[in-house]
């Protein structure tokens, strides 16, 4: 949710500033628009000063809107967003990008407390989960000593062009991406060990990557995949 | 005319057919599906493995045209592997021009100057990035939540059996096949399956070794049957997440995943795609499957637009007469821009042209002196008017040109022309392009038809 919410100002911080450049060049464009606020709180107002600020106002309205509708086009915004939200984000944009710049570090701080409180909560539910695993075998103590950290390495090798093989570790949380031919090296706890596979191999004639697992007592190392996509998935080996 | 429209017609596929036959089995991919979305004119201007064309069939100076892109020339067996593929770039962004004909022969080679349409050089996780790592996580937590019910299925047969096996105080060789016994299907087509039960039946000997007539398990066995069964019935439930996400409901582990369960993990993947924000905002999806094919045509789509990138060539050609004429130089550059997002189908795209060409001033052709110049520079848009499976089948190009002769004028031969050209070219899917070029010349009120067939290999 918090982390919903903070994308979302991010945004509308991103279009109120681009909104604010393009402000600033009509301003250079069409000198009689107002200066900014606060040095002409000092004039006194008039009916023109009032058209001049509504003028501004609109512009500064139609030119975060011309923005959203950009970065809506280009596939930088949910699909399901229809005219009306659009519209909606871009007079919220327009209030001034000092507004959106306070309120994102407001939201910040406050993720950063939430990812406190969830590394906290996470740290015990591991210890809990190895409590559990532990006591199944009736010699706790003896099952801590066997779960020795064993090295195990990946290695990727590509083909026929770029491609990505994303490895996520399911009970360490390790994650590492290749992006071209390489190793990683892990400490890995003995016993069984899930992992997931994402990615794409280049897409062309010849296009490929191979996982290979050494280290590890079982794996269906090596894992071959073929150009294009790789489906998204989880192996399983046995450290 | 007729039989030679026949003899070319037959040569082009005799060929064709030729060089597909050794270029293996083809691989589908989004790559070649860009190459079959890639219009004729891009095609013409760069081909991507091999292009043969049958030129000018109706013409008097009719031949047939081969391309070779540099790379396929590369006999490197290894020419695929990561760095080689990066050190041979420059080769797939030239291609040699050779051509016969009845009248002339000619040679010649193109080099793309821009480097921005090398569909296999691009990165794509914008389109699939975040969504396959959302997939991924709903994977491994439903993957954990449904192998805590299945578990015990293998874990106590297996259990059973190794305790009867230690007890027996035997050592033992065959323990998969009695496992295939207790368990049918369990150890098919899992990789891991082999090591992990030779792992368990070291186990087990070391222990009969150790212990003999011991009542229970000791620990350490007792640790590798949990972790071996664990192992095994983790991998036995990714194996379905993969048959159900190509869209396959089987169950080839029935002896111990029953289909109400089965039927309950498959559900309980799909909700969980549906619950998910992102999953749903980028695609909409409905499904794993629904999500995995959405993701597929994003990253399909990306490819295709890459493919279509700006193209600025540089092209050199010889032209030799066979017989009277004289040979000439021709050089130039050709642009080549796509218009359209990533989702058109029926683009349009730019073409322009700086051509430049040293001949001879001499009319007859006998003498070689090279000392007439004609630059041209032609203009021109080129619109897809049916696609259909994502491929092209048909296009309208419409192009201004206007040629001036620079140097070693003619007399009674004007100095510049202007040409307006036109051509149609259409196919069938996985048939070669016909092509019939128009060139009317507007001032001499001449009507020049020629036609074409041309076929593109991918690979």
């Amino acid at each position: 949710m918090l982390q919903d919410i903070t994308k979302l100002v991010t945004l509308i911080l991103g279009i109120s500033v681009a909104g604010d450049r393009l402000v600033t060049i009509i301003k250079s464009i069409l000198p009689w628009l107002p200066a900014p606020a606060g040095t002409a709180a000092a004039v006194p107002v008039t009916n023109t000063d009032i058209i001049k600020k509504v003028s501004l106002i609109v512009i500064s309205f139609l030119c975060c809107l011309g923005t959203t509708e950009l970065l809506y086009n280009t596939g930088n915004m949910p699909p399901t967003w229809g005219q009306v939200t659009l519209c909606f984000i871009a007079l919220m944009a327009s209030g001034g990008s000092a507004f959106w710049t306070n309120l994102l570090g407001y939201f910040s701080a406050l993720k950063d407390v939430s990812n406190l409180k969830a590394l906290q909560s996470k740290t015990q539910i591991s210890a809990g989960d190895y409590t559990d695993v532990h006591s199944l075998g009736g010699s706790h103590d003896k099952r801590v000593r066997t779960k020795a950290l064993k090295p195990v390495r990946f290695a990727a090798a590509f083909s026929g062009g770029a491609g990505t093989l994303a490895v996520k570790i399911v009970q360490t949380g390790d994650s590492f991406v290749f992006t071209a031919d390489g190793t990683k090296d892990l400490q890995l706890p003995a016993g069984e060990i899930d992992f997931t596979l994402s990615g794409a191999a280049a897409p062309g004639p010849g296009g490929g990557v191979v996982l290979t697992i050494t280290g590890a007592k079982a794996s269906n190392s090596p894992i071959k995949f073929g150009p294009g996509l790789i489906q998204a998935q989880e192996q399983a080996m046995l450290v | 005319m007729k039989r030679k429209l026949y003899n070319l017609t037959i040569a082009l596929l005799t060929i064709s057919t030729m060089v597909k036959a050794q270029t293996g089995p083809e691989i589908k991919s989004g790559e070649q599906a860009a190459t079959a979305a890639s219009t004729g004119t891009q095609q013409d201007l760069l081909s991507n493995y091999l292009q043969v064309a049958a030129k000018s069939v109706t013409s008097s100076n009719s031949g047939l045209q081969l391309k070779l892109n540099w790379f396929s020339l590369n006999a490197d067996p290894n020419k695929y592997q990561d760095i080689n593929y990066n050190e041979t770039n420059w080769q797939r962004n030239g291609e040699f021009v050779g051509f016969a004909g009845v009248k002339s022969w000619q040679l010649g080679l193109n080099f793309n100057l821009l480097n921005l349409r090398d569909t296999s050089r691009a990165h794509y996780e914008k389109a699939y990035g975040s969504t396959q790592d959302e997939e991924t996580t709903i994977i491994s937590a439903t993957v954990a939540g449904f192998k805590t019910q299945v578990l015990p299925a293998v874990q106590t047969p297996l259990k059973n059996l190794i305790k009867g096996l230690y007890l027996a105080g035997k050592p033992v060789t065959d323990l998969q096949a009695q496992i295939d016994a207790v368990l049918p299907g369990l150890l098919q087509n899992q990789p891991l399956a082999p090591q992990a039960v030779q792992s368990l039946q070291n186990d087990l000997n070391d222990a009969i070794a150790k212990q003999p007539g011991h009542n229970d398990l000791p620990s350490d066995l007792a640790n590798s049957v949990s972790e071996v069964s664990g192992v095994l019935t983790t991998s036995a439930i990714n194996a379905l997440v993969d048959l159900y996400s190509a869209g396959k409901t089987n169950n080839p582990f029935s002896s111990f995943i029953t289909a109400p369960q089965l039927q309950i993990f498959q559900r309980s993947l799909d909700d969980q795609v549906k619950n998910n924000a992102t999953l749903r905002q980028q695609l909409n999806a409905t499904s794993l499957a629904d999500a995995d094919k959405k993701i597929k045509q994003k990253y399909d789509s990306l490819i295709k637009y890459v493919a279509r990138q700006p193209l600025l060539t540089f092209g050199y050609l010889y032209n030799q007469q066979i017989g009277t004429g004289a040979p000439y130089h021709q050089a130039g550059l050709t642009y080549l821009m796509s218009f359209g997002s990533a989702q058109s189908t029926h683009i349009g795209q730019l073409n322009a042209s700086l051509t430049d060409t040293l001949g001879s001033s001499d009319p007859t052709g006998k003498i070689t002196n090279f000392d007439r110049n004609i630059l041209a520079v032609q203009a021109g848009y080129n619109q897809v008017l049916i696609v259909q499976n994502k491929t092209s089948l048909a296009e309208l190009n419409g192009a201004l040109e206007e040629d001036k002769a620079t140097s070693g004028y003619i007399a009674s031969t004007a100095t510049s022309k202007f040409y307006f050209d036109a051509y149609l070219r259409f196919r069938l899917p996985s048939t070669p392009w016909l092509k019939l070029n128009l060139k009317y010349d507007p001032k001499g009120g001449k009507v020049l038809g020629l036609l074409d067939f041309t076929y593109n290999l991918g690979q």
